[in-house]
């Protein structure tokens, strides 16, 4: 039988948990990962409650990893805007 | 296209952490990016950065043994092996490509049908070389740091390199540039 795909949802998430997962000060593709969570902060209610689970242990994970972060080359950069994204979030969700 | 004899210079200070900025370049250390000397068109020096990248990257895949596989090429190609590893572990989890063996075809092929390039002035200057629908990112010196398609509903490179606060520079590729791509990495 044929598995539906999955959603750009759903795909949108899994890139996000692995860039967070597979960082990689020196890869060059951070902006992939702010644009993935920009989209899914756009996107909020095709997601899952089981995947909204999911996005909010990948955002602790994010905001330790930006926390860690030295320096201000452009990936790091790119981090720290991510880490901006999901604290405004968290703003909005507590408002 | 003219040679740019200090990119070496400059890829191998940025190695031991000085900057010497490309021939036809100053550094602007406060802002962090290297901008036109005097007297040459942020587009010219735009097309001598591309030509740079492109060609390093063309030297090095020629230098490589001719029985590797794909992956073993892409690995050599890379900025390093940690890089290139996460990187691919990066590349399935979004689903974009299945294996470092899918991740090399896909790329190669997009690189034996380059279009146009988009260099980002930064402190490191980087080249985005464009096909239909992949990007491939290029360190001065040639060496890949990133290779992903592009979807038309996420902010493009130049959207995002602008975020930085960088100048980014459409390149159009020269027809060597193009021959040699096609040549190196189309298909044998």
């Amino acid at each position: 039988m044929n598995q539906p795909s999955p959603s750009e949802a759903s795909r949108t998430l899994r890139g996000y948990l692995g860039h967070i997962e597979y960082w990689d000060p020196d890869g060059g593709d951070a902006a992939l990962m702010l644009n993935a969570r920009e989209w899914l902060e756009a996107h909020r209610s095709q997601l899952t409650a089981a995947e909204q689970a999911d996005l909010a242990q990948a955002d602790e994970r994010l905001l330790a990893l930006a926390g860690a972060a030295v320096g201000d080359a452009p990936e790091v950069a790119f981090l720290r805007m991510t880490a901006e994204a999901v604290s405004a979030s968290r703003q909005r969700l507590a408002a | 296209m003219a040679r740019v004899p200090l990119a070496r210079g400059a890829a191998a200070n940025a190695a031991v952490g000085a900057l010497v900025p490309p021939v036809g370049f100053v550094l602007r250390p406060a802002a962090g990016v290297v901008a036109p000397a005097a007297g040459v068109t942020r587009s010219a020096a735009a097309d001598v950065l591309t030509g740079e990248a492109i060609g390093g990257l063309v030297q090095r895949a020629e230098q490589l043994p001719g029985d590797l596989t794909d992956e073993a090429r892409l690995r050599q190609l890379w900025t390093n092996d940690t890089s290139f590893d996460q990187h691919v572990k990066r590349r399935i989890a979004y689903g974009h490509a299945t294996s470092a063996a899918h991740l090399a075809e896909l790329t190669f092929a997009a690189l034996a049908r380059a279009q146009s390039a988009q260099v980002a002035l930064g402190e490191y200057p980087v080249t985005a070389v464009e096909s239909p629908g992949w990007a491939t990112l290029l360190t001065q010196d040639g060496r890949i740091k990133t290779a992903y398609p592009i979807e038309p509903d996420r902010p493009s490179f130049t959207d995002n390199q602008r975020r930085l606060g960088y100048t980014v520079n459409e390149s159009a590729l020269t027809e060597r540039s193009v021959q040699n791509l096609a040549r190196v990495f189309g298909p044998h």
